[in-house]
């Protein structure tokens, strides 16, 4: 075993701040070339295809999850969020026990498997629009949903220094909380 | 990309204005505008002043699921109170910040008399930091 000192391990610390503030620890290309499953995904909420509508958006809900899978035959035959919550369904008269998530899902959705990178990800949420995407295992069954929030994290893991360690509220020069205090 | 990037401010994005509606908006209509514009969060107003958002998140959970009627609910039952806001020239760093730690998706941007004048989203970050690496 390697011991070092403790002034020799303080310079270590010195000279990677130093590399920090001068930008020179970055995320680069080569972070992004990394598979999608090397991220902490989350598991899919799958339903199965037929399911009514009332169960769904009542399983979106329970969750805390804007994205469902649905299931057909074990393998992924679309992707229902909150976004089609949003625009296919809210505000209409719409009694949600007599209509099927078939409905309103997205069929045959774009989807990655585990091994793809990120950067096709990434490429793929910014064509399509998505802020979901699926998962599937070589068969086609669904495995896991990777979001657009995942990717921000993934980033910011890079950047501990200026994302999470910040003070409470900005320090703005010149200017006063609105709200008083 | 690197933390400089992260220091520049959020006016850097082009952050898009926000559509708003006051407290006492039947939800139907909130709906149809969020369905007109096709975006997903709304910035809810008294007296000019940002006092809360509506989300697909409290459409979703809270309207549909709850099974509310949309003529007769009001934007300000619904909606997420006192959201966390920034302004124009706070750090891209912040943003993402609220982002990450409180899980919005949108963070709304206010002027000094308090007004929403900007809406940024986890989208607009996302796209700027990848353009720049």
């Amino acid at each position: 075993m390697v011991y070092v000192d403790s002034d020799q391990f303080n310079d270590e610390l010195q000279i990677m701040k130093e590399l920090m503030d001068d930008g020179q620890i970055a995320l680069s290309d080569s972070s992004l070339k990394k598979s999608i499953e090397s991220l902490h995904l989350k598991k899919a909420v799958c339903i199965d295809s037929g399911t009514s509508m009332q169960q769904c958006v009542e399983t979106m809900a329970a969750r805390q999850f804007g994205c469902l899978l649905v299931v057909d035959n074990g393998k992924l035959s679309g992707i229902f969020t909150e976004r089609d919550v949003l625009m296919k369904i809210a505000g209409s008269d719409l009694n949600l026990n007599d209509v099927v998530i078939d409905d309103f899902m997205s069929k045959d959705p774009a989807h990655l498997t585990g091994s793809d990178t990120i950067e096709s990800a990434l490429r793929m949420m910014g064509k399509g629009g998505y802020r979901h995407i699926a998962v599937v295992d070589e068969a086609g069954a669904p495995l896991a949903v990777l979001s657009i929030r995942d990717i921000v994290s993934y980033i910011v893991e890079f950047f501990p220094q200026d994302v999470l360690n910040l003070p409470p509220h900005p320090i703005r020069v010149g200017t006063k909380n609105p709200y008083g205090g | 990309m690197d933390s400089t990037t992260l220091r520049s401010p959020i006016k850097a994005l082009n952050p898009r204005k926000p559509i708003t509606v006051s407290r006492e908006t039947p939800v139907q209509e909130a709906i149809l505008k969020l369905q007109e514009k096709h975006i997903g969060c709304l910035c809810v107003t008294d007296d000019g002043n940002l006092v809360g958002m509506l989300t697909e998140r409290d459409i979703y959970s809270k309207v549909v699921a709850g099974n509310l009627d949309t003529r007769e609910t009001t934007v300000g039952e619904v909606m997420t109170y006192d959201p966390e806001y920034l302004f124009h020239d706070d750090h891209i760093a912040f943003a993402l910040n609220r982002m990450h730690v409180g899980g919005f998706r949108h963070i709304p941007l206010i002027n000094l008399k308090g007004q929403p004048t900007g809406l940024v989203s986890i989208r607009d970050i996302l796209g700027y930091l990848v353009k720049d690496m």
